[in-house]
């Protein structure tokens, strides 16, 4: 675990009153990224984290008889892609319909997919929720920290870290005796770029939209 | 305005913000006449390129790391990396080091980059030569070997012709130890460009 993330563990560990109800929760899913960068030399090229399996920590109580509120910490792992439209060629095919010969001609664009280094994304987040309805709804903000595997290519001088914020909703599921399986479907946004991006020349930041879907088993106990 | 209605505005405001990617020019041709301005560069599947430095040339073991390293590192997304091989039979790329002791040689080194075409990719690995004159200082071939490196690999990564710009190590005649930004655009513009010639073919073990 990241150093920078002892503040996240140190306020879940006070951020409850004794008294509270505390419900801990545990989980994996999988989570979708949009594109971190969106280039262009010679062909459009976008590079994205692919689709990867994640786990995620949480711990809540009650903030009033309405509202909850908690910390969590969700890790993310996969590889980071460069794609890149390749060569536009035309494909002549031909075929016998009803005896007689009939060609046409398909433009084929070769797509060329690599991965540039290992991607792992960690999330520690303040949550506020409540229930409305059958959903639980919440609302979440806390860090996005980008560490690659290798200084290589926009992560050449290091990882970045970046304020986030979004909104999740989850079914409650099944009991499973003092246990809880629900899953949770969140949405979260921040602002993207790296010092190697800047020190490439790039301006601005890239906004970077994270989806992710969850099954998590929560428990809980009341303390004396 | 509500205050509901200036929270989305500035949500959609957010979300529509992008990374705006630098200008990318000036750059120099990467062709030359050898291959027919045809366009090589080493593709992903053929990554990391090995450089094999032949026994007795280890004078630029430390410089053709080091040279690997800038070359890749002026490279966004990881469309470039090279190691050092152990071994020729697999090496991409042989260098060696050989010394002179011409009468009035003109610089303390010089390279040349050799490679042979076959159809429509390369026959064989590379072949990169430096050769150093005795009657130089230390220092001086020191300093020229490092520019002659990082010169030579520069064509090994495709980069065939030379610039006209001295501030380039792409100058036919390199007087730089550094990288320029027309180094970096000509790389970045080369390896987004769909090569014409493919790498030497692997061998395969039986």
């Amino acid at each position: 675990m990241p150093p920078r993330l002892l503040p996240f563990v140190a306020a879940a560990c006070v951020a409850f009153p004794a008294t509270a109800q505390v419900r801990v929760q545990a989980g994996i899913g999988l989570a979708a990224s949009s594109a971190l960068v969106e280039d262009f030399i010679v062909k459009p090229i976008t590079v994205r984290p692919a689709l990867a399996p994640t786990l995620w920590f949480a711990l809540d109580g009650r903030l009033d008889p309405t509202y909850r509120i908690g910390v969590g910490l969700g890790v993310a792992r996969s590889t980071l892609r460069q794609h890149t439209e390749g060569q536009t060629s035309d494909i002549v095919t031909c075929s016998r319909i009803f005896g007689t010969m009939a060609c046409w001609v398909e433009q084929h664009t070769e797509q060329l997919t690599y991965d540039i280094v290992t991607l792992t994304v960690w999330q520690p987040t303040i949550r506020v929720s409540r229930t409305l309805n059958a959903l639980e709804v919440g609302a979440r903000g806390g860090l996005q920290i980008y560490q690659a595997a290798q200084p290589i290519g926009l992560f050449l001088y290091g990882g970045t870290i970046t304020p986030t914020v979004g909104v999740d909703a989850g079914l409650p599921g099944l009991r499973l005796g003092s246990l809880r399986v629900g899953l949770t479907a969140d949405w979260m946004i921040s602002r993207f770029s790296t010092s190697t991006l800047r020190l490439f020349g790039f301006r601005g930041k890239q906004m970077a939209h994270r989806f992710g879907l969850r099954i998590a088993v929560a428990g809980g106990h009341r303390a004396p | 305005m509500h205050r509901s209605t200036m929270v989305v505005a500035a949500v959609a405001g957010l979300a529509c913000q992008t990374l705006e990617p630098p200008a990318r020019e000036p750059s120099y041709p990467f062709t030359d006449f050898t291959t027919g301005q045809l366009v090589f560069r080493w593709t992903a599947d053929r990554l990391p390129v090995r450089y094999f430095v032949t026994p007795g040339s280890e004078a630029i073991l430390n410089d053709v790391r080091d040279a690997i390293q800038l070359w890749e590192r002026e490279l966004l997304f990881g469309e470039f990396r090279g190691v050092v091989a152990n071994d020729s039979g697999s090496a991409d790329v042989i260098l060696r080091v050989v010394s002179r002791n011409d009468v009035n040689p003109p610089s303390p080194c010089r390279g040349v980059t050799a490679f042979a075409v076959d159809g429509t990719r390369l026959a064989q690995p590379f072949a990169v030569t430096v050769t150093w004159q005795e009657s130089f200082t230390a220092a001086e071939v020191a300093a020229c070997l490092r520019r002659v490196t990082i010169h030579e690999i520069g064509h090994t990564l495709g980069l065939f012709a030379h610039s006209d710009d001295p501030a380039d190590i792409m100058a036919s005649n390199p007087t730089v130890q550094a990288l320029s930004l027309r180094d970096r655009r000509t790389l970045e513009i080369l390896y987004h460009t769909t090569p014409d010639l493919g790498p030497p073919l692997e061998e395969v073990s039986p």
